[in-house]
């Protein structure tokens, strides 16, 4: 078997991607010390050539994106350090600005990942990896982007640090990965760092969508981030309720959180522990 | 009850597939008995366990086999053991249909007959476009009829389904029904933009895919004989001409549908209606090319060529 070659799990159960963590690696299973990541669906009859360029690919796209984060993680350092109180820290001054650009571009770019999915480039299902990508893309665009206020809130602290530890840590286990040279204290840190940061960063992600709300909760300001009736569409949309399903769709956490447990024992090899 | 001939019965230990230990022991069963007449027994010692519920395989990771096979076909009565799944709480397929159906018809009505107790007081005195009338015509003229075939018509493959499909299923229908008849029965709703004409044609287009669907499930009705589950490769009959679109389709039932949803969409010119359409088409696209697969495999060369799953030359 090439080593090459995947031995991911069955698609329906795990992803690699999960909302918000660098874990379920279902593939890591069996054999910790040996995982191997980059997979393809095709058999060894594939031409070496392929292989080596998607390789390449993976190796440029997993690199840009770990160099990405490490970037927006460290604007954000450097501008908490400039805060000077509690008072500061709520209110995030600055943030947004100095990590906009990068983030929307880091964010958004994992999409390609579903494309990745879609070709059999990684072996992950790609239903799961987009509804994933979806959550983080609607809070990049659809709250942080569209309702500027909420871009002055702790809430884009905490998920943006959770967001950017979890990737940088998945991105660059997934290039060292392809060269099989993954240490094993990645892979630790890999299912270890989601039990602080899968929580923090979903804390993160309702504190913006409750200031969103508070935002657009009276009437005036509401109909300029709504669709309203009548149109010709006969399409209306409440941004306010919208948020409010959006705020309940996040009931999926503890289900995924201990799925997470599941899926760190297995692939550290170690007894469930309860939570 | 397995009176049998006796030097062919054996102990047959029943194990669980996940997980340890057995799940009961039969004493004495005849090497003769069907997997169906195993279950019976094993309902009898574990009366929660109705026959529909259970599945068996010869190892414990595996494809389950079918009822119709008798132990001595797959080597029970040699290996005296087998291994048993339970599927969990099962529900009729009729029970679900009816579930499915049933809510989409009272919701939807419920916005069109009082919608002052979505809308507020005042909407009960504005007056109903006509697209709004045969919006709710349609929508129950095709809810009463899958409720009618489903009592008339369908013959099932399996008598039940798991009772999780239940619940997933009729929130499907039920959500996506109300948010199609929020907008539909607004007292704020807008016409289509062109008008009656657009109204007719797409009235037009959803009666005729009405009709093609019912000309289509009536034919797999009859080429299915009554209380078998056997399987024939379908063809146009010389009497309707609805299911000539089997030359081109192996679902022409899910063609119909999507043909019918875009009919009321048109006519109601309402997104969620299209919404409602394009859902419906991807999960049917994906049960047709299911279909398709299935019969191309048992049916082989056999089977009509030309034919793709669900939109003629294209999937």
């Amino acid at each position: 078997m090439s080593p090459m070659k995947a031995f991911l799990g069955n698609r329906n159960g795990c992803s690699e991607y999960p909302i918000f963590c660098s874990n379920t690696d279902s593939q890591s299973v069996r054999r910790p010390s040996t995982t191997i990541m980059d997979s393809r669906k095709k058999t060894t009859t594939k031409k070496e050539a392929s292989s080596a360029l998607t390789t390449f690919y993976l190796f440029i796209y997993n690199g840009i994106l770990t160099v990405g984060w490490s970037l927006i993680l460290y604007a954000t350092v450097n501008q908490v350090k400039t805060y000077k109180s509690v008072g500061d820290l709520w209110e995030c001054r600055g943030l947004w600005k100095a990590i906009e650009l990068q983030l929307k571009v880091c964010q958004t770019a994992a999409f390609l990942e579903v494309i990745h999915a879609m070709f059999g480039l990684v072996r992950s299902n790609p239903m799961i990896v987009l509804v994933q990508i979806m959550s983080r893309v609607f809070l990049v665009w659809g709250v942080a982007n569209y309702i500027p206020q909420t871009q002055f809130s702790v809430g884009i602290l905490l998920a943006v640090v959770a967001w950017s530890i979890t990737e940088i840590i998945r991105y660059a286990y997934y290039v060292l990965n392809l060269f099989q040279v993954a240490p094993q204290i990645l892979t630790w840190c890999r299912y270890t760092f989601f039990i602080i940061l899968y929580p923090m960063g979903v804390t993160g992600e309702l504190t913006t969508i409750a200031k969103a709300m508070q935002t657009i909760y009276p009437e005036v300001v509401r109909n300029r981030y709504s669709i309203l009736l009548p149109n010709k569409f006969n399409f209306g949309l409440d941004y306010f309720y919208f948020l409010a399903v959006v705020v309940c769709a996040y009931a999926y956490f503890p289900t995924m959180y201990k799925h997470m447990f599941k899926q760190r024992a297995k692939a550290l090899n170690i007894s469930p522990s309860k939570k | 009850m397995s009176g049998k001939n006796q030097g062919n019965t054996f102990r047959l230990e029943v194990l669980k597939a996940r997980g340890n230990g057995a799940l009961t022991t039969i004493d004495s069963i005849s090497a003769d008995a069907t997997i169906a007449e195993l279950k019976k027994r094993v309902a009898q010692q574990k009366p929660e366990l109705y026959s529909d519920r259970q599945s068996y395989r010869t190892e414990p990771t595996g494809k389950s086999v079918k009822d119709t096979q008798k132990l001595s076909e797959l080597n029970i009565d040699k290996v005296g053991k087998i291994y048993f799944k339970d599927l969990g709480t099962q529900i009729g397929w009729s029970t679900v249909f009816f579930a499915e159906y049933a809510g989409p018809l009272f919701i939807y009505l419920l916005f069109y007959i009082r919608p002052s107790l979505v809308y507020g007081s005042s909407a009960g005195s504005k007056p109903v476009h006509l697209a709004a009338h045969l919006g709710a015509i349609c929508w129950t003229v095709h809810y009463a009829k899958r409720i009618l075939e489903t009592i008339f018509v369908h013959r099932f493959s399996h008598s039940t389904m798991p009772v999780f499909n239940l619940f997933k299923n009729c929130s499907y229908y039920w959500s996506f029904t109300a948010l199609v008849s929020f907008f539909v029965n607004h007292p704020k709703y807008t016409p289509p933009s062109f008008g009656n004409a657009q109204i007719y044609l797409g009235l037009g287009i959803f009666i005729l895919n009405e009709i093609g669907n019912l000309s289509i499930h009536i034919l797999l009705r009859d080429l299915r004989p009554a209380g078998s589950t056997e399987r024939r490769i379908p063809y146009p009959n010389k009497i309707n001409p609805f299911t000539n679109l089997f030359h081109l389709v192996s679902c022409p039932n899910y063609t119909y549908e999507i043909g019918s949803w875009l009919g009321f969409s048109l006519m109601t010119q309402t997104l969620t209606a299209l919404l409602f359409t394009f859902a419906g088409a991807v999960q049917m696209t994906i049960w047709a090319k299911q279909k398709h697969r299935a019969y191309k495999k048992d049916f082989a060369d056999k089977y009509p060529k030309q034919r793709k799953s669900i939109i003629p030359f294209l999937i």
